[in-house]
């Protein structure tokens, strides 16, 4: 009795439930045959790294340059701030309409929501500009 | 190693196919058991205005929350075994995406959507460039020593264990915290147009009126992890790479 509200409301993500369920069951049960299934001649030469037919050049437990880490880092800035764009554009009808001036009356349109995001992207131009002034992004 | 990348991958594998299956079971069964109505919203993702679904779901729902909590705790074990670092993140992937479905069944729809794409995405992706910048065959995982510093790492453990216990222990869970909470309305809205809570549109609501400035002091905190990037990076002396480091790898060479 207490779960069903929940259950109706994870009803609503049976489709992508069902979308994975199927991805990883075709992706399983291929890899599985294949693994069960497929013929296997396991000699040394198989065995080796592949890399286009070229002999191996060094180690790849080798360490990356820290600049792929930078790139890393500003992906997530960037990527947090498209994750707070997503409920403001779903919001944004609702955040541009000022009430109505009496009953009957229609909504105006206001830039409430517009001066919002507005602030929030200027600060991140900044930090876009400043990256791109220390020639964080570009590769040499 | 390649075993274990296999390993991992299964295990993830392992974990999404519980949270299919959860989800799966987690539908309501049909029966002639008393039904309750429930209103839709806008935001629930609900296209009838209401609909009658029927008791007894919550053995569905009770799987669900094990599956995920054995999916977590599962990734979580997975990440302490492995000595194979980039397995060690695949298990805690898994950990992330079971965190993300119990983030849904408390109601926390978008909190669930960002756990996936922040955290499950963006910081795994952190957690592999820090291991494949500090790779070095020569490492190893650094270790309390001796009796003393194993004394120390026992007290420490224990010290978390009593206050976990203490914690649980404390909290008196209301006979209500399995319904709903209440779902949201805009500030003047003359519609009065309500969100389902925990939905995007339920947070947007919170996050761009009673909480704006938090809103867009955030902003600035982003500012300052961009700062911190470029800082952390920056070459030393004019000496692009450290002494003794390899150059960045060749890309496109196929």
């Amino acid at each position: 009795m207490l779960y069903t509200r929940l259950a109706l409301q994870l009803q609503a993500f049976t489709p992508a439930g069902l979308a994975i369920a199927l991805a990883l069951g075709f992706c399983g049960l291929f890899t599985l045959l294949a693994v069960a299934v497929g013929p296997k001649s396991v000699n040394p030469e198989k065995l080796k790294p592949f890399e286009c037919g070229s002999e191996p050049i060094g180690s790849p437990r080798g360490r990356y340059s820290v600049k792929f880490y930078q790139v890393a880092i500003l992906f997530l800035v960037f990527d947090i701030e498209a994750a707070f764009m997503y409920p403001w554009a779903l919001l944004f009808t609702k955040l541009s309409t000022t009430p109505a001036a009496g009953p009957g009356l229609p909504t105006g349109v206001g830039i409430f929501g517009f001066v919002e995001m507005l602030l929030f992207v200027i600060v991140l131009v900044v930090a876009l500009t400043y990256v791109w002034r220390k020639k964080a992004i570009g590769w040499e | 190693m390649s075993g274990r990348v296999l390993a991992a991958i299964a295990a993830l594998f392992l974990v999404l196919g519980l949270v299919a299956a959860g989800t799966a079971a987690a539908q309501p069964a049909g029966g002639d058991a008393p039904s309750v109505t429930i209103q839709a919203t806008p935001g629930a993702g609900v296209s009838t205005a209401s609909r009658d679904i029927a008791t007894g779901s919550g053995a569905g729902m009770a799987i669900l929350f094990w599956a995920l909590a054995l999916g977590t705790v599962g990734g979580a074990a997975f990440v302490l075994t492995r000595r194979n670092l980039i397995a060690a993140v695949m298990g805690m992937v898994g950990t992330f995406l079971a965190l993300a479905g119990l983030y849904m069944m408390l109601y926390a729809s978008f909190l669930a959507v960002i756990q996936m794409l922040v955290y499950a995405g963006a910081i795994m992706v952190l957690f592999v460039f820090v291991i494949m910048v500090l790779n070095r065959p020569e490492d190893e995982p650094w270790g309390m020593v001796g009796l003393p510093g194993k004394a120390l790492a026992g007290l420490a453990m224990l010290y978390l264990l009593v206050r976990l216990v203490m914690l649980v222990w404390s909290v008196n869970v209301p006979d209500t915290a399995l319904v709903a909470p209440a779902a949201v309305a805009f500030p003047g809205d003359a519609a009065h147009t309500v969100y389902e809570f925990g939905s995007t549109a339920a947070v947007g609501t919170s996050l761009f009126s009673d909480y704006l400035f938090p809103f867009e002091a955030i902003s600035i905190l982003l500012l300052i992890a961009v700062v911190g990037a470029i800082a952390v990076a920056r070459p030393l002396n004019d000496a692009d790479e450290l002494p003794g480091a390899q150059p960045p790898a060749p890309t496109g060479g196929h």
